[in-house]
C-alpha cells in the first residue's frame, strides 16, 4: 500500500512539473479545446488529468502569454473555448523540452547504473 | 444540463464572487467547464472538486486576496459605514432637538459594531470543525443601536462636533448609510462549507441581498 501511494505521489509530482509542458507540446500540434486536451493527454500516456488540475494550467499559460484563446460556437451546449499556441509558446517549449531532454537521459542513466549495480 | 451540473455551476457562480473574480472572467470559466462536463459526462465534484475549492484555486492564479481576507475588509467597511448610520440616526429618534453628531459617538460605533462582527465571526467558525459561515446576523444591528445609546449615555469619546442636522436630515443619512453598510456587509454572507457532497441536495441559500438563483 505504502508503496502504490508513494508511486502514485510520484508520478502526481512529475506531472506538476511537466504538465504545462505537456500542453504546450499538444497544442503544438494543432489548437484543441480543454476536453480535447484532457482526451489527448489521456492518450498519449500522461494518464487521467482532472478538469481541476487542467483548467487552472490552462489558465496560467494564457496569462504567460504562451497560449491564445478563442471563442466559438459550438453544436451544442455554451460557445466552446480553444486554445493555440503562441510564438512565445513555441520558444518555451522548444527551451523547456531540450532541458527536460538532457535531465531525463541523465536521469535514466543513473537509474540504469543503480539496477545493474543491484 | 443535469440538476446536478447546473447546481454545482451555480454555486461556482457565487463562489467565484466571493473571491473576487470578475463578472466576465466567471463567465468564461463557468462555459468552460460547462462545455467540459457535458461532453464528459463527468462527476462535476470529482472532476474539478468542491466549488468553493476550484473558485480559490482560480482566484489565487489571478493574484486575488485569499476569500477570507476579502470577506474581512468588505464586511468590516460594510458594518463601519451601518454603525456611523446608526450613530448619526438613532438620535434622531429619541431627541426632540436638532441632531449633534459627536466624533466619539461616530469612532464608538464603527468599534462596537466591529467587535461584534469579529466575535460573532470568530463564534461561529469554532461551534463545528467541519462546517463554518461567516457572515452578518440581523440581531447585531439592535444590540449595536443600543451599545452606541449607552456609549452615548456614558459619555464615552471625543466631544467633537462633527456636524449638527435637523432630525430628519439625521435620520435619513442614518436610515441611508445603515442600508448601503448592511448591503455591502452581507456581499459575503452564508459562505457556508459542507461534508463533501451534502451541498448538492441542499437548495441554495438565499438571503435578501444574495440576489435570485433561478432554475433552468
Amino acid at each position: 500500500m505504502v508503496r502504490v501511494a508513494r508511486r502514485t505521489d510520484r508520478r502526481g509530482q512529475w506531472l506538476k512539473g511537466l504538465l504545462d509542458l505537456c500542453l504546450l507540446g499538444i497544442l503544438s500540434r494543432g489548437e484543441a479545446y480543454g476536453y480535447e486536451i484532457a482526451r489527448h493527454l489521456a492518450d498519449e500516456g500522461i494518464g487521467e488529468v482532472k478538469g481541476g488540475t487542467l483548467y487552472p494550467a490552462l489558465s496560467k499559460l494564457e496569462d504567460a502569454g504562451l497560449v491564445a484563446t478563442s471563442w466559438r460556437e459550438s453544436e451544442s451546449g455554451p460557445n466552446r473555448k480553444y486554445y493555440v499556441i503562441t510564438e512565445d509558446g513555441r520558444r518555451v517549449l522548444e527551451e523547456e523540452s531540450s532541458a527536460w531532454s538532457s535531465m531525463s537521459e541523465a536521469a535514466s542513466r543513473l537509474m540504469k547504473g543503480a539496477h545493474h549495480d543491484a | 444540463m443535469t440538476p446536478e451540473n447546473w447546481t454545482y455551476l451555480s454555486q461556482l457562480v457565487r463562489a467565484m464572487r466571493q473571491c473576487g473574480i470578475r463578472g466576465e472572467r466567471i463567465g468564461e470559466r463557468v462555459a468552460e467547464i460547462a462545455d467540459h462536463l457535458e461532453e464528459s459526462g463527468a462527476d462535476p465534484v470529482a472532476e474539478f472538486g468542491r466549488p468553493i475549492e476550484l473558485a480559490e484555486r482560480l482566484a489565487v492564479d489571478e493574484k486575488l486576496l485569499p476569500v477570507w481576507a476579502r470577506s474581512l475588509v468588505v464586511q468590516l467597511a460594510g458594518m463601519s459605514l451601518a454603525m456611523i448610520g446608526a450613530a448619526v440616526g438613532t438620535p434622531a429618534f429619541f431627541s426632540p432637538a436638532p441632531v449633534t453628531v459627536e466624533l466619539g459617538q461616530v469612532l464608538w460605533a464603527v468599534v462596537f459594531g466591529a467587535l461584534i462582527m469579529v466575535v460573532g465571526w470568530l463564534g461561529v467558525r469554532h461551534l463545528d470543525g467541519k462546517s463554518w459561515e461567516s457572515g452578518f446576523a440581523w440581531w447585531w444591528f439592535p444590540v449595536i443601536i443600543l451599545g452606541v445609546w449607552v456609549g452615548q449615555k456614558l459619555q464615552i469619546g471625543l466631544h467633537v462636533a462633527l456636524f449638527t442636522a435637523t432630525r430628519a436630515v439625521a435620520a435619513t443619512v442614518g436610515i441611508v448609510f445603515a442600508a448601503v453598510g448592511l448591503s455591502i456587509a452581507s456581499m459575503y454572507s452564508s459562505r457556508v462549507r459542507f461534508p463533501p457532497g451534502a451541498e448538492y441536495l441542499k437548495p441554495l441559500r438565499r438571503g435578501p441581498f444574495s440576489g435570485s438563483s433561478k432554475r433552468p
